[in-house]
């Protein structure tokens, strides 16, 4: 099955970027409507990048997007600020041993024993929680990225925290909350055929809400 | 000459010099007539008394911690609540702390180090509802006003300190004087406190710094977020700008 990266440039100054990066439930709409309804992708995963190089929503997807109504709402509908390739050579340039740059925003979470209410017969119960501190999602991070077929130990790789974010917004009148971090460093692959499942299918909980995207770089490309 | 040093220090205080009507400012600093005020009512002297064996004293002020601005408005109507007085705004600062150096005769030096210690009257920072929180004299010295307050070390408190860098340094404003030439004059060198006609006269004062050690400085360059093997340790609290890493290098270099 092949698979598609798009990049496309949101435009800050417009009323209604504001609104839709307010709340990744309206992402995950408006992503979900560069699909024609006859051909829907499996699951895509996006991830809103905010670099000095501008504000930037990258997905990837199983089908072709067409991401002319984003463009139209929350980018520049005419100039040339969007871009979608084939997602093969990635997937193909993974082999055990390389050394890529990546970036990563994930959910990290982990299931807490809630102590039962006093006078309750019920055992204590399990709770997804997020992990709050920079220390635990680090360590979230270096414990779990073996399971993705990478390395972050090895000589010239490493990772780092570079975002927190505690994402709080209003879907079908509840409040979702989602704790993110986002990760940047060196990696190194040690199981390839992971590492490229991982690259498609994604990283950890709230994919639909911009976590769990991995992508790699060439590491000559990062400053 | 002897020096006695002073540390002004409270939740509040305000050390108006111009203020006049509904608009009760503060100075950044404690002003010349409100120490001699302050002596003066440590003393026991009453408001119509003359103060001339105070002007001879020499005065300093070391801004250790700066404090920030706080206003009070407040309101007042008469005793039968027929009128309304007029609105006023008071001005203090908050969390401060200073250190006075006051250089005289060693006997008025001693007699006032032992009224601060046994006032005649209350003692307050400026206002009657700004009380010390700090016992006012830190000590006499047979130093000169200048080196005296250049000496003592730093009186912040430690919460302040440990915001700071190893090496501080603080306003120093003195009376002009033959090591330091007047770059500034304030008019609060009290004549009188007579209630009936307060008389202030304008006096030279030097503006200088004065550097002091922080003992505890916490440098953030220190080393601990240090680097084990290539993996930043988990000390990384605060997290850095996201750089420009862009998937699409595959394609394009740009």
């Amino acid at each position: 099955m092949s698979h598609f990266l798009t990049r496309i440039d949101l435009n800050p100054r417009r009323r209604g970027t504001a609104r839709l990066l307010a709340s990744p439930h309206r992402i995950h709409g408006a992503v979900n409507a560069c699909f024609t309804p006859s051909q829907r992708p499996s699951r895509p995963l996006w991830r809103i990048d905010r670099t000095p190089a501008g504000t930037r929503l990258y997905v990837v997807s199983d089908v072709e997007p067409d991401p002319t109504s984003v463009l139209e709402e929350y980018g520049w509908p005419l100039a040339d600020s969007w871009r979608t390739r084939d997602y093969a050579p990635v997937l193909e340039a993974v082999s055990e041993g390389d050394v890529f740059a990546f970036r990563l925003t994930a959910n990290p979470v982990h299931d807490a024993l809630i102590p039962p209410r006093p006078g309750s017969d019920r055992g204590p119960r399990k709770q997804r929680v997020a992990h709050v501190t920079a220390t635990q999602q680090l360590e979230w991070f270096r414990s779990r990225c073996d399971g993705w077929g990478v390395m972050v130990t090895a000589p010239g790789t490493g990772v780092e925290l570079v975002d927190r974010r505690v994402l709080e917004f209003p879907r079908q009148g509840r409040t979702v909350t989602v704790g993110t971090a986002t990760f940047e460093g060196v990696l190194q692959v040690s199981e390839a055929a992971e590492l490229r499942r991982r690259l498609v299918e994604g990283i950890g909980h709230a994919k639909a809400y911009g976590c769990g995207l991995l992508t790699l770089a060439p590491v000559s490309a990062v400053p | 000459m002897t020096t006695l040093l002073l540390q002004l220090a409270g939740p509040l205080q305000s050390w108006g010099t111009g203020s006049r009507f509904a608009y009760r400012s503060t100075g950044p600093a404690p002003s010349k007539s409100a120490v001699i005020g302050l002596l003066a009512a440590a003393l026991g002297k009453r408001r119509s008394e003359p103060i001339e064996d105070l002007l001879e004293l020499r005065f300093g002020v070391r801004c250790d911690q700066p404090g920030r601005v706080v206003r009070d408005f407040q309101t007042a109507r008469a005793l039968d609540e027929s009128y309304s007085l007029p609105l006023t705004y008071r001005f203090y600062l908050s969390d401060a702390v200073f250190v006075v150096g006051v250089e005289g005769r060693r006997e008025l030096i001693e007699a006032l180090a032992e009224a601060l210690r046994r006032p005649a009257f209350p003692l307050f920072l400026g206002r009657r509802s700004c009380p010390p929180a700090r016992p006012l004299v830190l000590g006499t010295t047979d130093q000169q006003l200048v080196p005296a307050l250049e000496s003592l070390p730093w009186q912040a408190a430690a919460w302040y300190r440990r915001t700071k860098p190893a090496q501080m340094e603080l306003d120093l404003i003195v009376d002009a004087g033959p090591e330091h030439l007047a770059n500034d004059t304030m008019q609060d060198e009290p004549l009188s406190f007579d209630p009936h006609h307060r008389r202030y006269a304008l006096r030279g004062v030097h503006h200088g710094t004065c550097g002091v050690g922080n003992p505890d400085a916490r440098d953030r360059h220190d080393g601990s977020e240090s680097s084990v093997g290539g993996v930043r340790t988990a000390s990384t609290r605060r997290p850095r700008q996201q750089t420009s890493h862009d998937p699409m290098a595959w394609w394009e270099t740009r």
